[in-house]
């Protein structure tokens, strides 16, 4: 069994779960939310070595930290553009300044 | 007062420095990183550009920094219509949902003389009472498609083998013509056929009725003839004598062909993709085989796993940008559809690659004995006795019954691409399909678990191929671009 630790200032729970979640081809991840952060214990099912598995899951929740990040500094563009997209194509009155 | 802003007023902020637009990235195996927005749009960035832009620390003088506001990675000062832009190019590449039963499938008889192991569906018999499509639901199916809101409809003849009921072939083309006028929409036709039973007839009829005719070749005589077996082991001869009829008095672009990779197939890419040039057929659709009929009960289709089948694309799709550097136009069509995808808003026709999900939506299928399903494979999971996706029957059914079922609204619904697991984040996002009924029966699900998933590892390859040539060969890049449809 291998595991790692992840701080919660480093990677939250939720990018980290997506992270074993895309890694669940290639081992059984447990984790557990503790004081230190979000422990993960790691057996590998494949011939992948439990070193090169903590690398891979490191790497992996990291990158989905960053994309909650982005997610979230761009969630009000996304909404807007898609209720601009889905909406009618007619203008109300009130866009074009009559009352 | 408004209860909500106006789209000028909700985008405007004063800006300092640059916003990001939504986007997604993937890391490729080159080190280099591969972005793309909600639109498709995609870049390729080296790693230390990748990091400056995320940190806001891109400069505007930088080399990407034109490149990522151009294509709406980013907002600045100077992006005054970006918003507008993605709003049109995000419409465009949802239009898909505005049309229905752009392709509607006639299985016209279960019945074939051929018996190949991978095949889904086919029968061995001259029973035509059991596996043939009566005139009376051909007729139900036509009301029906005719009735919808469709305006533009496809009718493919599929099998068996449609051509022993070219009956009731020329029925349906002759009636839809006549609906078509009538009803002020247009129709083709595709007959998919293995052309043993070609006869001068087919051919007259096809060229009076502008039908195309669509067959399958997997690879030179020996290999076909192991993949597609039938009584005097002759299919190769018959599939290419038909194909050369076809060309010669229809035209050479009246007929198409595809292939299924089978096992024996996994080290033979570049002699398939040969025999294709030797007919004088310049696409090729480099296809694996599906999870569905006698490709499962043979085992047929555990014969090779995801990664052996990539490896022969990667073989296939290399040498056919060899040819084409050497002059010779050649295309791979699933490299085609996905890069009609990447490199225009289009949404593409091909229903496995759409999100939300095509079945029974824009593809509908009448089965020989009056069931409709939401997509041909569905009909072909229902041989193997599972009907999750049998919409209704001919005799039964209105159209209201058969799309607003709720195994298929609840298929389409849980499998859109945005919501889905790994899909949500998926740099590929954009270009790829949902295809619930693969998931569904691999996995038992109809969203499935991507990182088990058999086509979520095959799409995952091919971008990433595709985009790794794109970045790193100016000239298959111009290639790969040139085999967009216009």
């Amino acid at each position: 069994m291998f595991e790692i630790t992840f701080a919660q200032e480093v990677a939250r729970l939720s990018a980290v779960k997506k992270a074993a979640y895309r890694l669940a081809a290639l081992c059984d991840i447990d984790i557990q939310a503790t004081p230190s952060g979000t422990r993960c214990e790691l057996r590998p099912t494949t011939d992948t070595s439990g070193a090169e598995l903590v690398a891979l899951l490191r790497a992996t929740a990291l990158d989905y930290e960053l994309r909650e990040e982005i997610a979230e500094k761009t969630s009000a563009f996304r909404d807007g553009l898609l209720a601009l997209a889905f909406a009618p194509l007619t203008r109300r009155a009130s866009e074009d300044g009559e009352v | 007062m408004a209860k909500f802003k106006l789209p000028g007023e909700f985008f405007a902020k004063e800006l300092h420095g640059y916003e990001f637009l939504p986007f997604k990235f993937h890391r490729l195996k080159t080190g280099r990183v591969f972005v793309s927005n909600i639109v498709g749009e995609w870049l390729v960035l080296d790693k230390q550009t990748f990091e400056l832009f995320i940190s806001s620390s891109l400069k505007p003088a930088a080399a990407a920094y034109a490149d990522l506001r151009a294509r709406h990675f980013l907002l600045d000062r100077d992006s005054g219509v970006a918003v507008d832009l993605l709003t049109v190019k995000l419409r465009q590449r949802l239009q898909h949902l505005r049309s229905v039963f752009g392709l509607a499938i006639f299985v016209v008889t279960l019945r074939c003389e051929h018996s190949c192991p991978y095949c889904q569906v086919s029968r061995q018999s001259d029973d035509r009472a059991s596996f043939d499509m009566s005139t009376i639901h051909a007729d139900a199916a036509l009301k029906l498609l005719f009735d919808s809101p469709a305006q533009d409809i496809k009718i493919e003849f599929q099998g068996g083998e449609p051509l022993l009921n070219f009956e009731l072939i020329q029925h349906i083309v002759l009636k839809a013509k006549r609906l078509s006028e009538v009803n002020g929409k247009a129709v083709s036709f595709v007959i998919t056929s293995n052309l043993a039973t070609l006869t001068d007839d087919v051919i007259a009829f096809c060229a009076a009725n502008n039908i195309l005719l669509s067959t399958s070749l997997d690879g030179p005589p020996e290999l076909h003839n192991k993949n597609r077996p039938r009584r005097g082991g002759n299919s190769h001869q018959l599939a290419a004598d038909g194909i050369a009829r076809i060309q010669s008095l229809l035209g050479p672009d009246r007929v198409a062909a595809l292939m299924t990779t089978t096992k024996a197939s996994l080290s033979r890419a570049v002699d398939i993709i040969d025999e294709y040039r030797r007919r004088n057929l310049h696409e090729i659709f480099l296809r694996p085989l599906s999870p569905y009929g006698f490709a499962v009960k043979t085992n047929w289709f555990k014969a090779y796993d995801q990664m052996e089948w990539l490896q022969f694309y990667r073989e296939g799709l290399r040498y056919i940008i060899d040819l084409n550097k050497c002059g010779e136009r050649v295309i791979e069509v699933y490299a085609s559809t996905i890069l009609g995808k990447m490199l225009t808003s289009r949404p593409g026709g091909y229903v496995d690659m759409m999100n939300p999900a095509g079945i029974g939506s824009r593809v509908i299928v009448f089965n020989y004995d009056g069931y409709i399903y939401a997509s041909d494979e569905a009909r072909m999971l229902s041989e193997m006795g599972d009907k999750t996706f049998r919409l209704g029957n001919l005799s039964a059914d209105s159209l209201a019954d058969l799309v607003l079922t709720d195994p298929l609204l609840d298929a389409i619904e849980e499998t859109v691409l945005e919501s889905v697991p790994m899909c949500s984040d998926c740099a590929f996002q954009p270009y790829c399909g949902a295809d619930p009924v693969y998931h569904h029966a691999t996995q038992g699900d109809a969203v499935g678990h991507k990182a088990f998933s058999g086509f979520c590892n095959r799409q995952m390859g091919i971008f990433e191929e595709l985009v790794e040539l794109m970045d790193t060969d100016p000239e298959a890049a111009r290639i790969l671009s040139s085999w967009v449809r216009q």
